[in-house]
């Protein structure tokens, strides 16, 4: 028992310590990051001197190229403004990227800002501001560059147009200062921010429409298209019923289809769908009228509705002396059945659809 | 050959470091590559060998065991020591040769192969314990009976 508590003890400690290590080990990330990068440029001058040392003690006409690159590269001190002009674009590419993407997460309108998103307005600003600082006046570079992209293929399907609105104008900043037309790229970060800003503030696209009304030739005298009536109407509540409704009448008829098989004459021509607050009570009502009207029916479908609701579908055939008008007056007559609701569908008319027609095949195969 | 062992390990025992140079990450392979480089280096400045040349030798080493440090300190690979001892020992070893200084360079070099040998035999590191590294593994453990 002891033994499992000491257990119980040292998987607890051992649980705090890696808790504890955890962000030890996220803190000190950084600076073995901030050390490689110390050791890389320790080891770039390494190699400088190597090269020097061996050039001075061997003939290296073989690798004269590679030398000379070399030579080139890792001499900070003859290339230091080239250094200097990288790490100012990049620098400015961030700092005028930051109120793009500040703009881009407070402007986006419906749902939550993509974090990937916002990164990568920053980041390609300064890819660009590199890509652009790389290519410089050379002509064969900029092909190279044209060949590379092709290449590589991005390509990123946006869902909102406005997005590829502020890539382009990351792009744009980032060749500003790639090109080191700064000047070009701050006024380009400020205007593109303030208008944003204002157009976000103002709702430009909403205010517009509602200013305007009825100008627009086609427009009724609500000054909303027929497109935007029928989307107005379609959003209500009253759409919505409707929609279930034809639902239904559409299930109805394939069901029927179904039923019938190929004797279109016993096919059922009406849809029955009663609501009762009492099922049972109804359910036997319901049946009992049906049997007394005459016809064949048959119970489709049953399902449960808001406030306790039972909703029962029947598909049949009155017979041909009744009137639906009759049927539904015989099934209201009593009071106490516990029927709160009675629609009639037609299933009449229409071509057979080819799904139902399938499907009946589908069924005969099986 | 086992007593001289288990007195390494008693002298290393006393020094309070435990058992943590192994196989792991590399740590011994390159404790074993820093040992002969610099045995190798150390035996070039006794051997007279001109200044430029061990400038060479010195500088591949360094750049060696600054490829080491870097592994061991963003890849998780644990050599460490090794890259700290490949960088700064052919250094303080050249700067001696450069100083006219060559016989303190040679003891350098034979202290430092003489404390990796002492790593490398008692399986202990002083290094090692400072930064937290254990390249011991489960398997590793028993052998050394101590």
């Amino acid at each position: 028992m002891a033994k499992r508590n000491d257990s119980v003890e040292e998987s607890e400690v051992n649980e705090a310590q890696v808790q504890k290590a955890q962000p030890a080990d996220a803190r000190t990330r950084p600076s073995r990051l901030a050390a490689y990068f110390v050791l890389l440029f320790f080891f770039i001058f390494l190699t400088s001197r190597l090269v020097l040392e061996l050039e001075q003690r061997f003939d290296l006409q073989p690798f004269q190229k590679i030398n000379t690159l070399i030579q080139q590269t890792f001499n900070f001190w003859t290339e230091f403004d080239q250094f200097a002009v990288t790490a100012f674009s990049l620098l400015l590419a961030f700092l005028f990227s930051l109120p793009i993407a500040w703009v881009y997460t407070i402007t986006k309108i419906g749902d939550e800002p993509d974090p990937a998103m916002v990164q990568t307005l920053v980041i390609l600003t300064m890819v660009v501001a590199g890509v652009m600082v790389v290519v410089g006046s050379d002509l064969a570079r900029a092909f190279s560059l044209v060949g590379v992209v092709a290449a590589v293929r991005y390509r990123n399907t946006l869902k909102d147009p406005k997005d590829a609105v502020y890539i382009f104008i990351a792009i744009a900043i980032g060749m500003g200062c790639g090109f080191g037309v700064y000047l070009i790229a701050v006024w380009l970060s400020v205007a593109m921010t303030v208008t944003l800003l204002l157009m976000w503030k103002y709702r430009f696209g909403k205010m517009q429409r509602a200013a305007v009304g009825a100008a627009f030739p086609g427009d009724g005298a609500d000054g909303k298209k027929p497109a935007q009536r029928l989307y107005d109407l379609t959003a209500t509540a009253s759409a919505q019923r409707l929609e279930q409704d034809l639902e239904r009448q559409v299930r109805l008829r394939h069901y029927a289809d179904l039923t019938a098989g190929d004797n279109i004459k016993k096919k059922a021509n009406l849809a029955l769908v009663i609501a009762a607050t009492d099922a049972n009570k109804a359910q036997n009502y319901i049946e009992k009228t049906l049997a007394e009207q005459g016809g064949k029916w048959q119970l489709a479908g049953m399902h449960s509705a808001e406030n306790k609701t039972t909703i029962f579908e029947y598909v049949g055939r009155a017979p041909k002396e009744n009137r639906p008008a009759a049927l539904l007056a015989a099934l209201q007559a009593k009071a106490d059945a516990g029927i709160s609701g009675i629609a009639l569908h037609s299933l009449k008319g229409g071509k057979k659809s080819k799904a139902g027609e399938a499907a009946r095949q589908e069924d005969g195969d099986d | 050959m086992a007593a001289s062992t288990n007195a390494l390990d008693l002298a290393a025992a006393k020094l309070g470091v435990p058992i943590n140079v192994g196989m792991q990450g590399g740590d011994l392979p390159t404790r074993y590559f820093s040992a002969l480089t610099l045995s190798a280096l150390t035996a070039a400045a006794w051997l007279g060998v001109s200044y430029s040349n061990l400038k060479i030798g010195a500088l591949l080493a360094g750049m060696s065991g600054t490829i080491m440090l870097m592994a061991g300190l963003v890849f998780s690979q644990k050599t460490h020591f090794a890259g700290m001892i490949l960088i700064l020992v052919p250094f303080l070893l050249l700067a001696s040769t450069a100083w006219q200084l060559r016989w303190l360079g040679i003891l350098i070099g034979l202290l430092f192969v003489a404390t990796i040998t002492f790593n490398i035999a008692s399986k202990r590191c002083g290094v090692n314990k400072i930064f937290g590294i254990v390249s011991v593994g489960e398997n590793e453990v028993c052998e050394t009976g101590v």
